[in-house]
């Protein structure tokens, strides 16, 4: 048999998105469903302060992408601040700068975002740059003396780094010390016994990295930022430390936000800032690893995925993604099943207007104002108005009816979703008006039917968009439009009956 | 009746699907790719959707139509359509674009200044005026477009119909493929539809015996009916006279109008004989049902066969013993 050229094409298109879906599932591990617990945390940061009635400028320190750590989402909110992008601080930290010419009264400033993290997290090839903890600004010779004595006193041959911050933090722990009350001095604000740590094992030649983070857990309403070690072990491996106890910390569960001495917000023109963190583990995107995965894989996977709009498109797609669907299903309804339906895709409108509804209140509605609008038409008809001022009153009265019901519900305590938007509105109103013409041409039997055929799709179609499932498999899967466009087009070539023809005809099998 | 299980169902459906392959019941489906995609070019539609145009094409073969009165173009003729109806008592209104019988106001007498409608209610001219209105609005026409109201005569229908017509007009609806008759049809007006010959409404098709012209049974809403409902009268045994003539007019369509695949309306005038009322570029598949007959395999026989037809006496001569003989 000669293949058509709709075979052939139907055929490519299906072959090119399911290699592209199997692409994705079987080796880049894109979850077939959502809510597989995943390793994504949704973080929020907000900076309160009141302003002093004069400029003011907040540079808040954010985390930053790293090998292992991927920011996929953020957002900077701020009321009437002027956000000047991210920025690198001199500790070549990422920070967000807000600022503003006039700040009074209370302040609020939000970062949020959403952050992933790879399966196991290791620090083996990130070149870390180790900074100097002690600015020579402030180092005199007796703060170098005291750093040095306390390196010779707990430095032995054969010790390893670890060894050595042991000893340290025994030493650092003893109450009294002159030369740790010393360098606390020179220090500071900023004497933490982490910095402290820092600074003496970066004298004493030993790598070591002072990092802020905080501790990821479930959920986390005011997560306390804290400090630890990132210690060089081996050549470009580094392991984290706790600065508390020198023991190694469970990297899985630390996220690290900046490195350094630096404090988490500086101001300028405000009262110091409130910090709150928190931090929720996000369940819905087991996705977000998938993709940033196939970020590093292919360029051409991240290139078709939607995960680089921002999250008001995405939240679009989500639905724009399930009208190929619909008119699949209409489609299917009509060519292969034969129902009848009124206007070609009005089914298709009408499931998306059962998505603002609840389904059975959506088709109570739906009866009844098509009930309603259909007897106010007819009289309209008598009035001999003409087709668009008809239209238009029609729909006025439709408007009324919402109103009314919604109000009508409202004191009966019945508790409804009436969140009619504008499209089922004029869905409403444009069926009323084609089953308007239809009743005068082909009769009320007919006109029911498709009606009915009319709603039936639709609430299959609503079936099928409502699905959490198949939403997020479209959403994550998109070349799967290309079997959609495929199916559609073979069906466009079947030529065989549709199945409500086998009733139709039913009389031939009868007769013989 | 009975409940089937899902193995039973299962095989009655497939018996019923190879039955229908082995009858050649034609699926709307394939209507479409198989016979009007690849029979009837769009842009010959005008030709079977315009009445005017169509009936200026029969003119052209000499096959009858209802005689013009008038056509009305624009809303500031509308009241003066009495101009083209003054020298007739009967008359009938219908839309250039309409279909399936929407829109036809037909006038059978005038009384006092006002006018009779086909049931014998009297209307006034106020009604007639807003009728025409609505037809050059384009309420009737396909797709809404804006139209032009036809006036013609009033066919006076044969007597020999009227045992089995309630009020209307019964037509015959010939299917023509290549200028080929493939299937007849006679179509009767009942009550339930409202004296209108159109099947969706509960007209009776009847299906007629191709090689004669002779009825046989018929189907109301696509259930097999054997008497008329409103007269009692048998349906079948009727003979449409002069069949041979009818279907050479109806084949001799094509040689004005190109459209392979149509349906053409005819009816019968006591005095003036078989008259073209309508050609449809879409014509359904009831006819089917009314013969108990299947259209695909006469029409793949025709498709093959139709290189040899030349004239519209031998494609009727064909239809008659050829492809009478598929049932």
């Amino acid at each position: 048999m000669k293949l058509s050229q709709t075979a052939i094409i139907s055929l490519v298109l299906i072959i090119g998105a399911l290699t592209m879906f199997f692409y994705k599932v079987l080796f880049l591990d894109f979850p077939l469903a959502p809510d597989s617990r995943a390793d994504s945390w949704q973080v929020e940061t907000r900076v309160t302060f009141k302003g002093k009635g004069e400029p003011a400028n907040v540079k808040v320190n954010i985390p930053q992408n790293t090998k292992d750590f991927v920011i996929v989402n953020e957002n900077f909110i701020s009321d009437e601040f002027g956000f000047s992008a991210e920025i690198r601080t001199a500790d070549n930290n990422r920070a967000a700068k807000w600022s503003i010419s006039h700040a009074v009264g209370h302040q609020i400033l939000y970062y949020r975002a959403l952050i992933f993290r790879f399966d196991s997290v290791t620090f083996q090839s990130k070149k870390f740059k180790v900074r100097t903890y002690l600015p020579s600004e402030e180092i005199d010779d007796a703060v170098t003396i005291a750093v040095q004595s306390i390196i010779e006193e707990i430095k032995s041959e054969d010790a390893t780094s670890t060894d050595f911050l042991l000893k340290l933090i025994k030493l650092l722990k003893k109450k009294k010390d002159e030369r740790i009350n010393l360098i606390k001095q020179t220090l500071k604000d900023d004497n933490s016994l982490a910095t402290i740590e820092a600074m003496i094992l970066n004298e004493a030649k030993i790598p070591a990295i002072l990092v802020n983070g905080v501790v990821l857990e479930n959920i986390q309403r005011n997560a306390q930022i804290k400090q630890w070690l990132l210690i060089k072990t081996k050549e470009n491996a580094w392991a984290p430390y706790s600065a508390d106890n020198g023991s190694p910390l469970d990297t899985n569960a630390l996220l690290p936000w900046w490195y350094g001495r630096e404090p988490m917000v500086t101001m300028k023109g405000g009262t110091t800032p409130d910090i709150k963190i928190t931090i929720k583990r996000n369940t819905e995107s087991a996705l977000t690893k998938a993709i940033m995965r196939g970020q590093s894989k292919s360029k051409f996977i991240s290139l078709f995925s939607f995960f680089n709009l921002p999250l008001h498109d995405q939240v679009i797609f989500h639905v724009l993604l399930l009208i190929p669907l619909g008119a699949l299903i209409v489609t299917f309804l009509r060519q292969i099943i034969g129902v009848p339906t009124i206007g070609t895709f009005m089914p298709i409108l009408i499931a998306l207007s059962f998505r603002e509804m609840s389904l059975i209140w959506g088709l109570f509605l739906f009866l009844f104002i098509i009930a309603i609008g259909l007897i106010v038409r007819a009289y309209f008809d008598k009035l001999e108005l003409l087709f668009v001022p008809r239209l238009s009153g029609v729909l006025i009265v439709v408007v009324i009816l919402i109103c009314v019901l919604s109000i009508m519900m409202d004191s009966f305590n019945v508790n409804v979703r009436l969140s009619l938007s504008l499209i089922p509105l004029v869905i409403v109103t444009m069926m009323i008006e084609r089953m308007s013409i239809m009743w005068e041409e082909l009769g009320p039997e007919v006109t029911v039917q498709s009606a009915l055929g009319s709603l039936l799709a639709g609430a299959l179609g609503y079936l099928c968009l409502s699905s959490k499932f198949i939403s997020y498999i479209l959403f994550v899967f998109p070349e799967l439009l290309f079997i959609m466009l495929a199916l559609t087009m073979m069906i466009g070539r079947y030529n065989g009956y549709k199945l409500t023809e086998y009733i139709r005809f039913k009389s031939f099998e009868k007769k013989s | 009746m009975k409940i089937l299980g899902p193995i039973q169902f299962l095989n009655a459906f497939i018996r019923r699907h190879n039955y229908f392959v082995e009858r050649g019941v034609l699926g709307m489906n394939s209507r479409n790719l198989n016979y009007i995609f690849r029979s009837n070019p769009r842009k010959l539609y005008p030709l079977a959707d315009d009445k005017l145009i169509t009936k200026k094409l029969a003119q052209k073969v000499e096959i009858a139509t209802p005689e013009l009165y008038g056509v009305i173009d624009f809303q500031t003729q509308v009241k003066h359509f009495e101009e083209h109806t003054k020298h007739h008592d009967t008359f009938v209104i219908k839309p250039a674009h309409g279909s399936g019988g929407n829109g036809i106001l037909v006038i059978t007498g005038k009384k006092d200044g006002d006018y009779i409608k086909g049931d014998g209610t009297p209307i006034t001219k106020k009604v007639i005026l807003r009728h025409l209105s609505n037809i050059l609005s384009g309420l009737y026409s396909l797709g809404g477009q804006t139209d032009v109201a036809i006036i013609e005569s009033l066919v006076r229908f044969d007597p020999l119909f009227e045992k089995i017509t309630y009020m209307g007009v019964p037509d015959i609806r010939l299917l023509l493929f290549y200028g080929v008759p493939v299937m007849a049809m006679l179509r009767l007006p009942t009550k339930e539809s409202d004296g209108k010959a159109n099947l969706h409404r509960g007209g009776i098709g009847v299906g007629i015996y191709l090689e004669n012209g002779i009825t046989y049974g018929g189907v109301q809403k696509d259930d097999p009916i054997d008497h008329h409902p409103d007269t009692g009268n048998k349906i079948a045994g009727v003979q449409i006279p002069n069949w041979r003539d009818l279907l050479i007019m109806g084949s001799k369509l094509y040689d004005v109008a190109p459209l392979g695949y149509i349906g053409a309306d005819f009816v019968f005038d006591r005095d003036k004989g078989p008259m073209l009322l309508e050609i449809n570029a879409r014509p359904g598949l009831a006819i089917q049902i009314a013969n108990v007959r299947g259209l695909k395999k006469r029409l793949e026989r025709v498709r093959a066969d139709i290189s040899q037809l030349k004239t519209s006496k031998d494609k009727v001569d064909y239809a008659l013993h050829i492809l009478a003989a598929y049932n």
